[in-house]
């Protein structure tokens, strides 16, 4: 498990990263979402030793994290960076062997890496050659080519294509079911809601919300409902105790407790048709609207 | 704890620096531009073997009428080797120049022989002509003011010169100053190359951002070494090939002395291009960390560039004593300087040993320097590192 607490940083007059506190615990996919700027990047190279936070602790397993423990550490990082000039085989295995992988082990793994990733064929190409997702590619097998024990990635989907993406999915689907906990930064939420069972919501350097996907939802103080009538709606803007979120024609979206509901159903049988009365779970969109508001 | 600390593993340093050179080797770039060092070094030394020959000039020359034809195969074989070309006349005879046929014509006017050629006077065949005509007509006085032919003979021939060496040498005098100069010169450029290759790997890790990787699997002074060892090797190993070649080119050409001065000065000169390699090679490497595009490199290189370029332009035309052994002492002048008073037999070999002491204590503080500086500047991308920030280590942009 990685554990950051309290962890700060500032750009002279600018608090980047403002006491974040989270956990990454084993096994796990943990989406890192926040606006541009939020202090995602920033926080990763913290846990890298990139960038000195200036308070704050860094752990994994219990220990503060150290040489050893980056040098077992995969990481992608936002802006991306390999060697233009060496060959894509050659260049992981040199980082594989930078990270303490023998000759042999390193030279398997990055060819494997490569077939998955569909880039076998361009195994002997200079990175600076290859088209853009297909650099894309390479970094994602550069983070990878070690057999890490803790990965941290920064936008490791964009600009893949829909094809790439769903490899991307099922390669972190299967390194996080090995035990490894998975960090990863992204814009695109549909996609971290599909791939995560944890998220950490950053806002302006700060931690708004962390936790199972599941959790947040359930921490919502009232749950929300869907009504569809037979006739126009409008009426529910005066029912007792709810709150509207829309109305839209026959339909409204409504937030209340259960006995608030239980009185605006019976309401709605006295007055007309009722066609649907079902819970509304939020998307992670929605959340993460709601919790930046 | 940050990326740059940890302890240095010499197997992580000898991954960085085995691919610096296995990057190397594999750019026909640099393999073109050391071939074609190599090739320029054994050309300087087999080109004037071959052409300050001391055998007689070669001419091939057009000879107007048969008394002419006899004037130029008397003109003596030891200074001219002359083909002869009998013509009828002056126009036959420039016919033959301006078809590259001859080098020269060759014809008696009213007051003696008229050479005619293209462009340029034809110098040792004038010097030839001279003597003989001289010799000629000194001949022909004489017999006209009565001298027997005994005594004419004797008067004319020439008299024998014995000549004395006190220090007997087939070196040429000239080879001595020359090998200095070559020694500055491949010193020069070598550093000069591979510290501009240092700071260009350096920033473009920096600029491609792979130095982020980099530094989260290994400490920062494992690049810093890797990079520094992996470049000097290839320097060093240039150098010596360079040194070879020479000898090569000395034993080819039968120079057995230059042969035997450059085995007795080549170990001084590996020697003094390591130490002064190691003293310059991690300021380099800091130089390319503290830009952030190779467009800063200009900028950051410049003090680098002035701490070779001054230092070789004294050891070049500072010849005079003491001045000159102030140099040999010197950090950056002496690694110039003390091959050369070395190879001129100037300096004593303690006095090698402790310039060479006073280079390495030198780059041992260097190293120190360039470690810091590398390692405050390294991960900065925003900008250029002024080097008060760099040396202090305050925290730069980035987020």
């Amino acid at each position: 498990m990685l554990e950051l607490t309290g962890v700060t940083k500032s750009y002279g007059e600018r608090r980047v990263v403002d006491d974040v506190s989270f956990v990454v615990p084993a096994g796990s996919l943990t989406g890192f979402v926040g606006a541009n700027g939020a202090g995602k990047t920033t926080t990763m190279r913290v846990v890298l030793g990139i960038v000195e936070a200036d308070a704050g602790t860094v752990t994994w397993q219990g220990s503060p994290v150290d040489a050893a423990v980056r040098r077992r550490t995969g990481y992608m990082p936002e802006e991306r960076g390999l060697y233009p000039r060496m060959q894509v085989r050659r260049q992981l295995v040199h980082l594989a062997r930078l990270h303490g992988i023998d000759a042999g082990v390193a030279r398997r793994r990055a060819d494997e890496l490569l077939e998955r990733l569909d880039l076998g064929e361009r195994a002997d190409d200079q990175v600076d050659a290859l088209s853009l997702g297909n650099q894309q590619r390479a970094q994602i097998a550069a983070a990878l080519v070690h057999d890490p024990d803790l990965l941290l990635l920064d936008e490791p989907f964009s600009g893949l294509d829909p094809v790439a993406v769903d490899r991307l999915t099922e390669l972190l689907r299967e390194i996080a079911a090995g035990g490894v906990p998975v960090l990863f930064s992204s814009h695109q939420l549909e996609l971290v809601e599909r791939l995560c069972d944890r998220v950490v919501v950053l806002a302006a350097g700060r931690v708004v919300a962390a936790g199972e996907v599941d959790a947040l939802r359930r921490a919502r103080t009232r749950p929300r409902h869907r009504l569809v009538l037979g006739g126009d709606a409008g009426w529910v803007r005066g029912a007792p105790r709810v709150s509207v979120v829309e109305v839209v024609g026959n339909r409204a979206l409504v937030e209340a407790d259960d006995a608030a509901l239980q009185a605006l159903l019976a309401q709605a049988v006295r007055r007309g048709a009722v066609h649907e009365l079902s819970p509304v779970t939020p998307t992670l969109s929605e959340l993460y609207r709601e919790v930046l508001a | 704890m940050s990326a740059g600390d940890g302890e240095v593993r010499w197997d992580d340093v000898r991954l960085v620096a085995a691919r610096e050179v296995g990057e190397k080797l594999r750019s026909r770039a640099f393999l073109l531009s050391t071939l074609l060092f190599l090739a320029l070094v054994a050309a300087s030394i087999a080109l004037p073997a071959l052409l300050y020959d001391d055998g007689p000039t070669e001419y091939d020359v057009a000879a107007v009428g048969p008394a002419v034809v006899a004037l130029a195969h008397a003109l003596p074989p030891d200074l001219v080797d002359v083909t002869v070309t009998e013509v009828p006349d002056r126009a036959a005879a420039e016919r033959l120049l301006r078809d590259d046929e001859v080098e020269a014509a060759l014809e008696l006017g009213a007051d003696g022989p008229v050479v005619t050629a293209l462009q340029e006077a034809p110098g040792t065949l004038l010097e030839a002509l001279g003597a003989t005509v001289q010799a000629g007509s000194l001949l022909a006085a004489l017999e006209g003011a009565g001298l027997p032919a005994a005594e004419r003979e004797q008067l004319l021939a020439p008299p024998d010169v014995q000549t004395r060496l006190l220090e007997a040498s087939d070196l040429d005098p000239a080879a001595v100053p020359l090998l200095s100069v070559a020694f500055v010169l491949l010193f020069f450029f070598v550093v000069f190359q591979f510290g501009q290759s240092i700071a260009q790997g350096v920033v473009q890790e920096k600029e491609s951002r792979i130095v982020e990787l980099l530094v989260s699997a290994v400490p920062v002074r494992t690049l810093l070494y890797g990079k520094v060892l992996g470049n000097g090797g290839l320097a060093l190993t240039q150098i010596v090939l360079l040194v070879l070649v020479g000898m090569a080119g000395a034993l080819a050409t039968g120079e057995r002395e230059l042969l035997s001065l450059l085995l007795r000065n080549a170990g001084w000169f590996v020697l003094f291009f390591a130490l002064g390699f190691a003293l310059l090679s991690c300021l380099w490497a800091a130089a390319g960390a503290m830009a952030s595009r190779s467009d800063d490199l200009q900028a950051t290189t410049a003090p680098l560039q002035v701490l070779l370029i001054a230092p070789f332009f004294a050891a070049v035309y500072v010849t005079s004593d003491p001045a000159r052994v102030v140099m040999s002492y010197v950090p950056l002048t002496a690694p110039l300087v003390m091959p050369a008073r070395l190879l001129e037999d100037d300096a004593a070999l303690w006095e090698g040993a402790l310039s060479a002491l006073v280079v390495l204590a030198t780059a041992v503080v260097a190293v120190r320097v360039g470690e810091r500086l590398y390692r405050a500047s390294l991960l900065r991308t925003r900008g250029r590192t002024s080097l008060a920030d760099a040396w202090s280590g305050r925290a730069g942009g980035g987020s």
